[in-house]
């Protein structure tokens, strides 16, 4: 290891107690997007907080919560960026909670709080890193950027318009993104190259223009079995998406993406009796079930609702019916296209009168495997961990990744402070301190093979 | 022809239409929902009281369920005709597509609008009223006269049949009115009707994971939703034909009377289908096609589906469970646990043995003889009452307990009654019109004058 990243690895180890009291004190501040509480006072933290290491950080307002954002140019070649939020989930059911919510509370080894994984924890991994590097070396590896959005938690609406407003201060090399968690019984660090893309449709069907007794079922057309029938098109008893052209254009995962299933982590038996099922999909096991859950595209249906469902029996003919449906996307898709495809999938069978409205859109993003931010984390999470990091060549849920960088292209990795008990967005939310100096050394070490001449 | 006799108890009743329209808000205004437990109590209350108030001794018979609501004129004379009626109604769900609060009743123009003005309690008021009427002018009925009315219709009649097993005296009688019925739209012809299908209603239930997970695991973690779609698209395709396995084999095919008197059936189809707003029945039938298909054929219904997030917005969920309510209305030859073996072994038969059916309530088929007196009775008075004769219907589209009852004690039974095709049983707006709540008051106080002596 160089010289320069084991002197920050010693201030980091000698200046440990302060980052923690750092963490607890903006974990000590409420900031819950989806009931707007304490998002000004957070947004103001996290600006002075920038500003103490010299940055040059602006308050950006969107329609929602304001972004801030940060630069700290050093003249360097290449440009690193921050992206995390300092909006958490809301707190309910406090009633679980073993230590309240917002008293982050320090018990064997674990610190509890909300927000404390889900991201301050990892927000605050970067910004120690910054100044753990600056007070040892002076200068900065690289260019760093800071994007800290508020509205991560309720989906990140307006992160789109920041790409479109500044594509300046979106320039970069590369992304650190958000965070990232760990296997379970403290195995190795996950390392997240990609996202599956998100596409939310609500399918409506409508009947007669009210409900009518059920004994005009024999002539009365049933918007209910209409779209039972017409998803039916969709999906066989195989789970293949039935979709026309659905899946003509999905890119194949490469030869590296399935050598990095083996080395993934999954315990299908302990999985499998958490959920309390008998078996996965098809009865998959092994690589073909890590295969399906990362690299594969779904059709999910999310909820589906029509008629008299109340206690007992209703003789109802309904007049409508609707269904949410969620489509995680792979590379080659994108969540216009999925839209579009299955509008046409419906009108080539005759179900021209089934509404389908776009409810919500994110696009799949997997980053280059060759790239250097990709080869920087990688080799730094084995060092500092112990163990090969398990590489999730793609992530089978869906962050903005996509957003930002499948115009772009930039790359982008994700991993974080975060362990396999987190209880992300669950009560008792925690991590290891241990794991949050780690993510502090992590990062420090990213920076610097990221800014280093080759 | 009008007798004097019906002259007069036709002039009464006209002379009384305020008093009978505020008893039929009266027990509109009272909430009924056997589904829901809501009123039921207070409602059979009622019904006795306002029995009792026009002279008929009347008293609750408690059964497992909603009491049912018995009252008795016995003049010893040679035949006795009973009302079958219910008090309860269905729930008024969904409360916003209502244009006045459902249990408000509410006189708009020449209808009046309330959950249950027509199904049932505007039909067996009209009962009620005849012979109130019948007794102010005449002092007595021709006819010995049962009240029967139960609490329980809207939910399958689950008790009906006790009731006629441990009370055989109450029950007998030689002919029933039974619960209502209905008249064409822009006031066609009264339906008089000798059968109906009978009705199977049962839910199918799918479990998978604990509890609702986040979608991100659809790939591998089974969807109940997806699976209750793929056992529902096995059971009825796109074009109305039910697929389940050996479902039309032991379906009773109508004779040639029955499809020749289809011919003679009033129904306006442009009519029909504007006042649903839709622009085709099922798979574009008409004329006798498609009544055939309403009145003769089995149909399979979704009442409701529910799984997941339903509300505002996305939430990207994996549920953990799905359910369904469907109807089978049954035709003759097919019974209801027959039927419900049949979904059993179909949805086996293709794997789907993790999905649970709860076969909740169940009535059965039933097909009258135009021979008997009651009928005659009827078909006699329609013309001078509505100035035009009636439309006779083999079977109607609907489910009643006659089929139980006929089963269980060989009365046979005539169905009319007070709704027209637009009047919404069972969804928002239900609404009759006050004219045919008279008129039915006075079909059934000729009934009563002309069933003893008809042969």
């Amino acid at each position: 290891m160089d010289k320069p990243v084991e002197k920050v690895f010693s201030y980091i180890d000698a200046h440990q107690d302060e980052y923690i009291e750092l963490l607890k004190s903006f974990c000590a501040q409420p900031s819950v997007s989806a009931q707007n509480l304490g998002m000004k006072e957070m947004a103001q933290t996290v600006q002075n907080t920038l500003n103490g290491l010299g940055i040059k950080t602006e308050y950006l307002p969107t329609d929602g919560y304001p972004i801030i954002y940060g630069e700290l140019p050093q003249g360097r070649g290449r440009t690193l960026t921050f992206y995390n939020h300092y909006d958490v989930q809301p707190p309910e059911p406090l009633e679980l909670w073993e230590s309240p919510p917002f008293e982050p509370t320090i018990k064997d080894g674990r610190i509890y709080a909300r927000g404390v994984a889900d991201n301050k924890g990892s927000f605050l991994s970067r910004v120690c890193a910054v100044d753990a590097y600056q007070k040892v070396c002076g200068d900065l590896p690289v260019n760093v950027k800071f994007i800290t959005e508020g509205e991560e938690e309720v989906g990140s609406p307006h992160l789109d318009s920041f790409r479109v407003n500044y594509p300046d201060k979106l320039k970069t090399d590369g992304i650190v993104w958000e965070g990232g968690s760990k296997d379970i019984n403290r195995g190795p660090l996950q390392v997240t190259l990609g996202y599956k893309g998100l596409c939310y449709l609500e399918l409506r069907c409508r009947g007669a223009n009210t409900d009518v007794h059920s004994a005009n079922a024999a002539i009365v057309p049933s918007p209910a079995w209409r779209l039972i029938n017409a998803l039916g098109t969709m999906k066989n008893e195989r789970d293949e998406i039935t979709v026309d052209h659905y899946l003509d254009c999905l890119i194949p995962p490469t030869g590296q993406d399935m050598a990095y299933l083996q080395n993934l982590t999954f315990d299908e038996e302990a999985t499998k009796k958490s959920l309390g099922i008998p078996a996965f999909i098809n009865g998959l096991t092994g690589i073909p079930l890590k295969e399906k859950w990362l690299y594969q595209p779904t059709l999910n249906i999310a909820g589906f609702e029509t008629g008299y469902t109340g206690k007992g029996d209703k003789t109802v003919l309904p007049c409508c019916a609707m269904c949410k449906m969620d489509l995680r996307l792979v590379p080659g898709q994108d969540a216009e296209q999925a839209y579009r495809l299955v509008r046409a999938h419906l009108d080539r069978r005759g179900y021209t009168d089934i509404e389908v409205v776009k409810l919500s859109g994110k696009n799949p993003f997997r980053t280059d495997n060759d790239s250097r931010l990709v080869k920087a984390s990688l080799k730094n999470a084995e060092e500092i961990y112990g163990m090969p990091p398990s590489v999730y060549r793609s992530s089978p849920g869906t962050t903005a990744m996509g957003t930002f960088c499948g115009p772009t292209g930039i790359p982008a990795v994700s991993f974080g402070i975060d362990h396999a008990e987190s209880n992300i967005h669950a009560p008792n939310e925690n991590i290891y301190l241990e794991d949050f100096i780690n993510g502090i050394k992590m990062t420090a070490a990213v920076m610097h093979d990221f800014g280093a001449d080759d | 022809m009008i007798s004097p006799e019906m002259e007069k108890v036709f002039r009464y009743v006209d002379e009384h239409r305020e008093e009978y329209i505020e008893l039929l808000k009266k027990f509109a205004s009272q909430p009924s929902v056997s589904a829901q437990g809501m009123g039921m109590r207070e409602m059979a209350n009622l019904v006795r009281d306002n029995l009792r108030n026009i002279g008929v001794p009347a008293e609750l018979v408690e059964t497992k369920g909603n009491p049912i609501v018995y009252g008795e004129l016995d003049y010893g004379c040679a035949r006795t005709v009973t009302a079958y009626n219910h008090y309860d109604v269905q729930p008024p769900e969904p409360l916003d597509k209502w244009d006045t609060p459902p249990f408000t009743p509410t006189v708009k123009g020449d209808r009046i609008y309330g959950r249950g003005v027509g199904d049932n309690k505007g039909s067996m008021l009209s009962r009620h009223c005849a012979v109130d009427a019948y007794l102010k002018v005449h002092g007595r009925l021709p006819v010995n006269l049962k009240f029967l009315a139960e609490g329980e219709e809207e939910i399958g009649s689950p008790h009906l049949a006790d009731f006629i097993r441990e009370n055989p005296e109450k029950v007998k009688s030689d002919a029933f009115m039974w619960e209502g019925g209905t008249r064409s739209l822009n006031r066609g012809p009264l339906h008089v009707a000798l059968g109906v299908k009978g009705v199977t209603c049962f839910e199918l239930r799918c479990h998978a994971a604990k509890g609702d997970l986040h979608s991100a695991n659809a790939a591998i973690v089974p969807n109940p939703a997806w699976r209750l779609i793929w056992a529902l698209n096995t059971m009825k395709n796109e074009h109305d034909e039910i697929l389940i396995d050996n479902f039309y084999d032991s379906v009773k095919k109508p004779s040639a009377e029955e499809i020749e008197c289809l011919k003679t059936l009033p129904f306006d189809e442009k009519a029909t289908l504007d006042s649903l707003g839709l622009d085709h029945f099922i798979n574009n039938l008409t004329g006798v096609e498609l009544q055939k298909k309403l009145l003769f054929t089995p149909s399979l219904n979704v009442q409701g589906f529910r799984t997941g997030y339903v509300g505002e917005g996305a939430k990207t969920v994996l549920p953990s469970y799905a359910f369904c309510k469907l109807d089978i209305r049954t035709v003759m030859g097919q019974r209801p646990e027959q039927v419900m073996e049949l979904v059993r072994r179909h949805l086996d038969r293709r794997g789907f043995t993790d999905i649970e059916i709860i076969h909740h309530n169940s009535t059965l088929p039933f097909r009258g003889d135009p021979d008997n007196p009651l009928f005659k009775a009827v078909v006699q008075n329609v013309e001078s009452i509505y100035g035009m004769p009636p439309a006779v219907y083999p079977s109607t589209a609907g489910s009643t307990g006659v089929g139980y009852m006929y089963e269980l004690t060989g009365i046979p039974a005539v169905c009319f009654g007070v709704m027209n095709e637009d009047s919404r049983a069972h969804a928002p707006n239900e609404n009759i019109f006050l004219d045919d709540f008279l008129s039915g008051i006075k079909l059934t106080a000729a009934v009563i004058h002309d069933f003893a002596e008809v042969k």
